[in-house]
């Protein structure tokens, strides 16, 4: 078994399994041996390491991806589809998500990081400027001279 | 006393505007040197009060662009502060690059409207985002008919990365809006344009597929080197295919990176170098008049790692018919990565020597559908282990031998416990040969012995004399390890060779029987489930008895039937004809 700590010092004790889909947790195992010091995990909280602990333990048994699954993964290849229980388990508010993918990054889990980024596309894609900046509450920033070179980019694809 | 905005309105027109005003009218005048003629002591005369007032005019347009675009800036600058405040702005950059090549690549984004489409939405919704797409040079690298109109933005800000060239028409993405369809339309119409405007980048391209045009269109497009290409797709419309056979240079036979070739309708010379270490090689509708099937298989000798081949409808010229030259000009090509072989359409001697000259790994995914069909040993090689090998005959578990669409052919399918092994149809293209079926059912058992075989279905096959009786049981007696059998589209006659006779016992393992559409009457089905079961009253030869019975769409199944088949401890599921 393994025990996290996390940010707000809630220590979470896990299977050794779960707690290596994080290649830096399995990195941080293998480095220290067999140890029975709780591993410090400062970037996350225990809310979001909950979380990201439940996508772990229902994924412990599949293989992990190697280096060439990353490798093949190029642009061109990639899809936006979602498993159907990661689907389920990623249905969070827009701040929990952003959180996981977070936790995802730093904790380098590359599956959990490629559900959360997947999901915000799925979002994003087929909305205008607008509805992407309702979407995530961001205002337009754009300096009226910036938007005329934008408005002119769009006069090329008005043309056809 | 006034509001705030009265009193506002007032400072600012008493305090502010006023010397701001006087300045830029002090400073218009000093850059046309020209003094007001009052100052100068003169009479002011109507030149002179017009003059005046074009310098007002000018300040003062000077001055709202001055506000106005500070203001902007620093409204700019504000907004992209508090914009660091939301939520997604915690992501990092890096992430936020990745989200946005997810939204990039997604089929569904293909077949939006510009304005609508990554990475043109998300390059215009905030500075930061901006900054990220136009940074993310592999978001501008999928060229294709809806964004070619701003063609030259996706060229420079790829800056250089490898190029994606689609030409894809509205129905490879259900385009309901039609707005591939339309710009599909217009671009193929004018692709020598198109390609024009991206020959200056062919150092550059990975992939082109194009789809849907029309073989004029493709002449004298793409002649110069493509050193990086990697997939290459040009299919003609099909009915541009029947004109008269053009042979095609492409890229000037240099494509040393090329392993994913793919031509419909488009005719390219066996002798290019294109057709070399391939990894997926399509092949559809082309008629060789002067490459040979020869040819064509050095080049497969040139693709030791082929991990896909499929050659539709291709015709070469006749080979020869003497068994003795034909041995003699075989050449063997191993293709131990070859997953995919799908043969349709060519004539069966053809299937038979390609079949007969490749070696492969086991477990290939192979597909046949042919042309002319005879039987299975006019397609399969002459060695029976050259079969077994190619057609994996003893980790077949399953097969299923249905009618074809149009009910004068059939189709096998057979499966291990994990894959498809193959699938191959006799689909009479020609005059409907009734015999057909007759004679490639009778194969199963002595041409394409299934030794492991444990499940049998027969779909649409035994409603009429499509297959005769005798070849019905001849196939079952050579398949004793079937457990599993369907009927499906069954005359009764055929169920009832199943009764066990002291003469006749076909299937003895057999454990399921399913019957759908089935007019077996239910005296003829109790007799089946009765001698098939220990309580039957039969003996049963290696103690094999009918545990399960599924009845579909079939008379015989009311319920006093059912509670008579029960009683011999049979399980009996009835499924609602669908």
């Amino acid at each position: 078994m393994v025990n996290l700590v996390t940010s707000d010092n809630e220590s979470f004790t896990v299977e050794k399994a779960v707690a290596s889909r994080s290649v830096l947790i399995k990195n941080m195992l293998e480095d220290v041996g067999e140890s029975d010091q709780p591993i410090p995990l400062p970037n996350v909280t225990a809310s979001v390491l909950k979380k990201v602990l439940e996508y772990c333990d229902h994924h412990k048994n599949e293989p992990m991806p190697t280096s060439e699954d990353l490798a093949a993964e190029d642009t061109r290849k990639r899809t936006t589809d979602i498993g159907e229980w990661d689907q389920k388990f990623i249905q969070v508010d827009q701040e929990m998500l952003f959180e996981i993918i977070l936790a995802a990054n730093y904790l380098d889990i590359k599956p959990l990081l490629d559900v959360g980024c997947k999901t915000v596309a799925n979002m994003i894609k087929g909305k205008t400027p607008e509805e992407i900046r309702k979407l995530f509450n961001i205002v337009n920033d754009f300096t009226p001279e910036e938007e005329a070179q934008i408005k002119k980019e769009n006069e090329w694809a008005e043309d056809r | 006393m006034g509001s705030l905005e009265d009193l506002d309105v007032q400072i600012t027109t008493s305090d502010i505007v006023p010397p701001l005003i006087q300045m830029l009218c002090k400073r218009i005048r000093q850059a046309h040197q020209d003094e007001p003629s009052e100052l100068l002591g003169a009479k002011p005369t109507r030149d002179s009060m017009d003059a005046q007032c074009a310098v007002i005019e000018l300040a003062q347009r000077l001055a709202i662009n001055a506000i106005n675009s500070y203001a902007g800036e620093i409204l700019s600058a504000v907004r992209r502060r508090r914009n660091q405040l939301t939520a997604i702005h915690r992501l990092p950059n890096e992430i936020l690059a990745l989200i946005f090549e997810f939204t990039e690549c997604s089929p569904e984004n293909a077949k939006q409207p510009l304005d609508l489409r990554s990475p043109i939405n998300i390059s215009q919704v905030s500075k930061l985002w901006r900054e990220i797409a136009l940074d993310t040079a592999t978001l501008w690298t999928a060229i294709d008919a809806v964004n070619a109109p701003i063609l030259h933005i996706f060229t420079s800000r790829s800056k250089r990365a490898l190029l994606d060239i689609k030409l894809l028409p509205g129905r490879e993405f259900h385009d309901e809006e039609g707005h591939v369809t339309v710009a599909h339309h217009y671009q193929t119409t004018h692709f020598p344009g198109f390609i024009r405007k991206l020959l200056p980048h062919i150092n550059r391209w990975k992939s082109m597929q194009l789809l849907s045009l029309t073989r004029s269109t493709l002449e004298r497009c793409l002649n110069e080197p493509a050193h990086q290409l990697d997939t290459f797709h040009a299919h003609c419309s099909a009915h541009d295919i029947e004109s008269p056979v053009y042979t095609y240079r492409f890229f000037d036979d240099h494509t040393p990176r090329l392993r994913d070739l793919s031509l419909v309708g488009v005719c390219v010379s066996l002798q290019s170098p294109m057709f070399t270490g391939l990894t997926c090689l399509h092949l559809e509708r082309v008629q060789y008049t002067h490459s040979s099937v020869y040819q064509l298989l050095q080049n497969l000798a040139a693709c030791p790692l082929l991990e896909d081949l499929h050659l539709w409808h291709v015709r070469f010229p006749l080979l020869t018919t003497n068994p003795d030259l034909l041995s003699e000009s075989q050449l063997l090509v191993g293709l131990p990565r070859l997953q995919g072989l799908t043969l349709r359409g060519l004539q069966d001697h053809l299937t038979q020597f390609i079949l007969a000259s490749i070696r492969v790994s086991p477990f290939l995914g192979l597909g046949i559908g042919l042309f002319d069909p005879t039987d299975f040993e006019s397609i399969l090689p002459p060695n029976a282990d050259l079969v077994d090998n190619l057609l994996n005959l003893h980790h077949i578990c399953t097969l299923v031998v249905q009618s074809s669409h149009r009910g004068d052919g059939c189709i096998f399918i057979a499966q291990s416990s994990e894959t498809d092994l193959f699938t191959i149809y006799f689909d009479s293209t020609g005059a409907a040969d009734r015999g057909v079926t007759e004679r490639t059912v009778s194969a199963i058992g002595q041409v394409l012995p299934f030794p492991n075989l444990t499940s049998l279905s027969f779909e649409g096959l035994l409603f009429q004399n499509t297959l005769g009786m005798s070849t019905f049981t001849r196939v079952l007696q050579d398949l004793p390890t079937i457990t599993t059998l369907a009927l499906h589209e069954c005359l009764a006659k055929f169920a009832e060779e199943l009764v066990v006779t002291p003469a006749l016992h076909l299937c003895p393992l057999l454990q399921t029987l399913e019957l759908t559409a089935s007019k077996i009457t239910a005296e003829r089905l109790v007799a089946i489930v009765k001698s098939r079961t220990e309580t039957g009253g039969q003996t049963l030869g290696d103690g094999a008895r009918l545990g399960e019975i599924i009845l579909s769409d079939c008379a015989a199944a009311i319920p006093g039937t059912m509670r008579e088949l029960e009683s011999f401890g049979v399980k009996v599921t009835v499924v609602a004809k669908s």
